[in-house]
């Protein structure tokens, strides 16, 4: 694993997708959700818990995510979150929004460069 | 799982906290947990594990924040946890709690009780319909003010167009009132038409009167107050059966008025004033009320009616001397004279309210040092300034919501105790009480109270500073107080001796009108006012030996000493007055003499002083007594025996020479000032008398002589019905409305005066303990306990001193709105009661601090050294 050398600050809603993508893989905890964004961004991204978990009660607030405590491998309660229905249909709301405006920046940037 | 789980539920409720936070926490500690495994795992030891863990986590409080904001339901969460919180507090400090309500509940009783009055004497609306629309209406002239007449009456209700209605009512006084129940004298009105619905109150029962029954040579008809109707009618729904006898004829009952109902005047009985209208356009007997056409101001109508009465000056001419009209609300009326004794009461009570609401605030203030620590961390681990002062408030909030139920319960009582005590003493006195808009204002005043005494030092204890209280340990240290306190104090010293000076001035007033010397003496003389029903003798001189006889017989009672008699007694505000005429030109010399009809014994009865000549004799006639004002006012410095005056009571060209001379000078109203007499003999005039009063005097109780003369005179005629009053009672309600707003006022100075006590010698204790170090080292180095013990007290009494000065400055300054309630003889400076209150307040402030102060000699100089 390599550590990246700029810690990247993540918006708001980018870091809501991330979350809701990591659950939909499998439910998991707020530790174990961290963990995961760094990992799947190759350490890009190290999720500051001071966001992530108002962000999780913000989605419960919502309802696309639920939450329970359950037992870990390690036999210790934690409490996992969960992806509702509501929850999938917002990430796939997010996603296509997400390639909507990321694939505009690029499209800025790529004709910036060479329509000079 | 299931008994984690259950272990999990009883340690949420031990901790009294919220499932969330617990749970909440519980997360945050799984977090944590989970970051310092893996740190160990990269190789870190343990300990630096745990501390790289928290420092990546970041602010705990700050997140915990932002976490309940996104929860959204923060503002009730935030309010229960608070409210549990400060109520958790407050149980910890049981003797600062009491002490904060019991003193809270003192203020805020005070400002309920105040405002129950306020409200039900002042602000509710009289129970007429649409009462802002009624006006009473007087006749103005020659500078003066008069009552109308009723002919001038007639003449208004039918050329005024500002008017929907207009009636004009004229009390007879106590009249006999026979056939219901046994004989009695009950009071009696006269009552135009319309009289009911002008004022917009249905009956209770039946009808009024029609225009018909209204009329010259109608049948005798009449309404009934409602106690007339319970007490003496029996409450006969029937009124085809309700009668009584009055006046020598037999009345029927046609209706009967809510209860409490009055205007103007209280009666029993309400009966046809157009059966025998006054014909005398100069005769001011009458009370006209007027209800004002709807969208009409008063001013536009009072303009109307100018005009109106100065067209009938011109056609009357000297008939009548009412150049124009002058209209007044009719609440004005009824109440104007009361708004400033009530304000003075209110602004008493938001007094005491203050000083209460400054002691606590200092209280605060002084355990401001243990919680300041606890601030001062939680501020450290990120805690919001706004947050804390906002349960610091909560707190405040609970202090003054279980204040404000206490201080309702108080009011209660003490409004009851007043209504009881005092129902003579205030219109609509009797119904006041502690209501519905009474306790919202009640809630409203603890929560403004709770800010009041709250917000300065939640301020205060949540400074950026209190960090500091950290750093130093917080072991007390010399413990300067700090300028805020003494201005506390100041303020708390200032504001009670203010209600002492409002307080003493009144009761120096009070004190000195009964003492005043009003020319003749109370004490021991019975009152028996007596009225002949019409018919019960057939000749005048029937009538003038049974008035005899009555006298003899009351004379010849056991303990009776002297007898005397008159048309009026010397309390009566219903005297006659006449414009004091020149003797010789008969011309007005200027000013009302009073006129009264009496025997030659009323004065020795009154021991009323005789200052020359003789009072009359037995049967003589034309002749009167004159009082010194009087006599100086005609013949100044001459003598005045032989000399002869003229009334416009007597007929044209009688004239009377004066016999006597007597030093009555305040006559009906104690503090009314001078007034001149003129006393003729009853037997002369027998055309003017409706009832006699007999003043008997006697060296012990009056009240011992009732039984005894009642049985004697009924014995002569036991249908004609008596009343009795003793003198000193009579004189009692003549000043019932002072004493009741003297003696108020002064239990509102009493509590601000024993609450600023309670603080002086609270912030001397404090001292005391806050200073236990630097007491126990002087001590230990040899200084003298009682020198110790002096000093803290003088700094304490410093700014007791300063409040004292101050509170006497704001007293002359707010001297205006007491001065019209004082009697003459007490100015709103009164030098003497400026002087009493300041000598009183600081002996008392004295002895207050001196009893905490003696806690210096228990300090134990070893004791405080060893924790060194």
């Amino acid at each position: 694993m390599h550590m990246a050398e700029q810690r990247s600050e993540l918006l708001q809603g980018t870091l809501e997708l991330l979350v809701l993508r990591v659950l939909s893989l499998e439910p998991m905890h707020g530790w174990g959700i961290g963990e995961r964004i760094a990992l799947l961004s190759e350490e890009v991204f190290r999720v500051n818990q001071g966001s992530l978990y108002p962000a999780l009660q913000r989605m419960r607030s919502r309802g696309w995510v639920r939450a329970e405590w359950r037992r870990t491998e390690n036999n210790r309660r934690a409490r996992y979150y969960s992806l509702t229905s509501m929850g999938e249909r917002q990430l796939a709301e997010a996603v296509s929004e997400w390639k909507r405006t990321s694939g505009a920046v690029d499209r800025v940037l790529t004709a910036a460069l060479s329509g000079a | 799982m299931s008994r984690m789980n259950g272990w999990g539920v009883r340690l949420r409720a031990l901790l009294g906290r919220s499932r969330e936070e617990v749970e909440m926490d519980e997360e945050m500690r799984f977090h944590l947990d989970m970051e310092e495994r893996k740190l160990v795992a990269q190789g870190r030891s343990p300990e630096e594990a745990r501390r790289e863990a928290r420092i990546r986590f970041g602010g705990v409080e700050r997140m915990k924040e932002r976490t309940r904001d996104a929860r959204g339901t923060r503002g009730v969460e935030d309010l229960a946890r608070d409210l549990a919180y400060g109520a958790r507090t407050l149980r910890r400090s049981p003797s600062f709690t009491v002490t904060a309500v019991v003193t809270l509940s003192l203020g805020i009783g005070a400002v309920a009780a105040a405002f129950s009055l306020v409200d039900g004497v002042l602000l509710r609306p009289l129970p007429y319909g649409e009462p802002d629309r009624l006006v009473e209406i007087r006749e103005l002239g020659e500078s003066r003010r008069f009552f109308p007449s009723f002919p001038n009456f007639v003449d208004w209700r039918e050329r005024s167009r500002s008017f929907s209605g207009m009636v004009a009512v004229q009390p007879l006084g106590a009249m006999p009132i026979l056939d219901a129940g046994d004989p009695v004298r009950l009071p009696v009105v006269m009552v135009s038409r319309d009289f009911l619905s002008t004022l917009g109150v249905p009956p209770f029962l039946g009808r009024d009167m029609t225009h018909e029954e209204n009329a010259p040579g109608a049948p005798p008809v009449a309404l009934v107050s409602h106690a007339f109707w319970t007490s003496r009618l029996g409450a006969e729904r029937d009124l085809d059966r309700a009668s009584f006898t009055a006046f020598g004829s037999g009345y029927r009952v046609v209706g009967v008025l809510p209860a409490g109902f009055r205007l103007l005047y209280d009666a029993d009985v309400y009966i046809a004033a157009e059966r025998w209208p006054g014909t005398v356009r100069s005769a001011h007997a009458y009370r006209v009320v007027g209800r004002l056409v709807p969208g009409l101001s008063v001013e536009a109508a009072d303009q109307e009616m100018d005009a109106v009465t100065a067209r009938m000056h011109q056609e009357y001419g000297g008939e009548t001397n009412a150049e124009t009209a002058e209209l007044r609300p009719l609440d004005d009326v009824l109440l104007g004279n009361q708004r400033r004794p009530l304000g003075i009461l209110m602004a008493a009570a938001g007094l005491v309210l203050l000083v209460a609401c400054t002691n606590v605030a200092g209280t605060l203030l002084a355990r401001g040092s243990t919680r300041g620590r606890e601030m001062a961390v939680r501020t450290s681990l990120g805690a919001k300034r706004g947050r804390l002062v906002r349960q610091l408030l909560t707190e405040s909030v609970l202090l003054a919501a279980v204040a404000g139920a206490a201080g309702a319960a108080l009011a209660w009582l003490a409004v009851e105790a007043a209504v009881r005590a005092g129902s003579s003493s205030l219109p609509r006195l009797e119904t006041v009480a502690l209501d519905g808009r009474v306790l919202v204002a009640c809630a409203g005043v603890a929560l403004g109270t709770a800010f009041l005494f709250g917000l300065y030092p939640a301020l205060r204890l949540t400074r950026s500073g209190a960090a500091e209280a950290l750093r130093s340990g917080g072991r007390g240290g010399t413990g300067r107080r700090g300028r805020a306190w003494d201005l506390l104090i100041g303020a708390e010293v200032a504001l009670a001796v203010v209600l002492l000076v409002g307080a003493g001035l009144l009761l120096r007033s009070l004190s000195s009108i009964v003492s005043l010397d009003a020319g003749w003496r109370a004490e021991g003389v019975l009152q028996m006012s007596l009225t002949v029903p019409n018919g019960t003798f057939q000749s005048a001189d029937e009538a003038m030996a049974y008035v005899r006889r009555v006298r003899d017989e009351i004379a010849s009672t056991p303990g009776v000493e002297v007898v005397g008699m008159g048309t009026f007694g010397p309390l009566d505000a219903g005297t006659y007055t006449a414009p004091a005429r020149d003797p010789v030109t008969g011309r007005d010399i200027g000013g009302y003499a009073g006129w009264r009809l009496v025997d030659g014994s009323y004065f020795e009865a009154l021991s009323v002083s005789l200052e020359r000549g003789r009072t009359f004799q037995e049967g003589e006639a034309d002749v009167a007594v004159v009082n010194e004002a009087l006599a100086r006012r005609l013949w100044s410095g001459e003598d005045p025996i032989g000399r002869y005056v003229r009334s416009n009571f007597d007929p044209e060209g009688v004239q009377r020479r004066v016999v006597g001379v007597v030093a009555v000078a305040r006559d009906w109203r104690v503090d009314a000032g001078e007034q001149m007499e003129m006393f003729v003999p009853w037997w002369e005039r027998l055309d003017q008398i409706h009832a006699m009063r007999y003043l008997a005097r006697t060296e012990g109780e009056a009240a011992d002589l009732i039984g005894p003369v009642r049985e004697r005179v009924r014995a002569l005629n036991d249908r004609i019905p008596v009343e009795f009053a003793t003198m000193e009672g009579e004189m009692a309600s003549s000043m019932a409305d002072r004493r009741f707003v003297a003696s108020i006022l002064a239990a509102f100075a009493a509590g601000g005066l024993i609450l600023a006590l309670v603080g002086i010698a609270g912030v001397v204790s404090y001292t005391v303990a806050q200073r236990r170090r630097e007491i126990g080292i002087r001590l230990a180095l040899g200084a003298r306990s009682a020198r110790v013990r002096s000093e803290i007290r003088r700094e304490v009494l410093r700014p007791t001193v300063a409040g004292v000065a101050a509170g006497l400055a704001g007293a002359m300054l707010l001297s205006g709105f007491v001065e019209a309630l004082l009697y003459e003889g007490v100015g709103a400076r009164d030098p003497n009661t400026l002087v009493g209150v300041t000598v009183l307040f600081l002996g008392a402030a004295l002895l207050a601090s001196d009893l905490p102060a003696r806690r210096t000699a228990a300090v134990d100089p070893a004791g405080v050294l060893r924790e060194e």
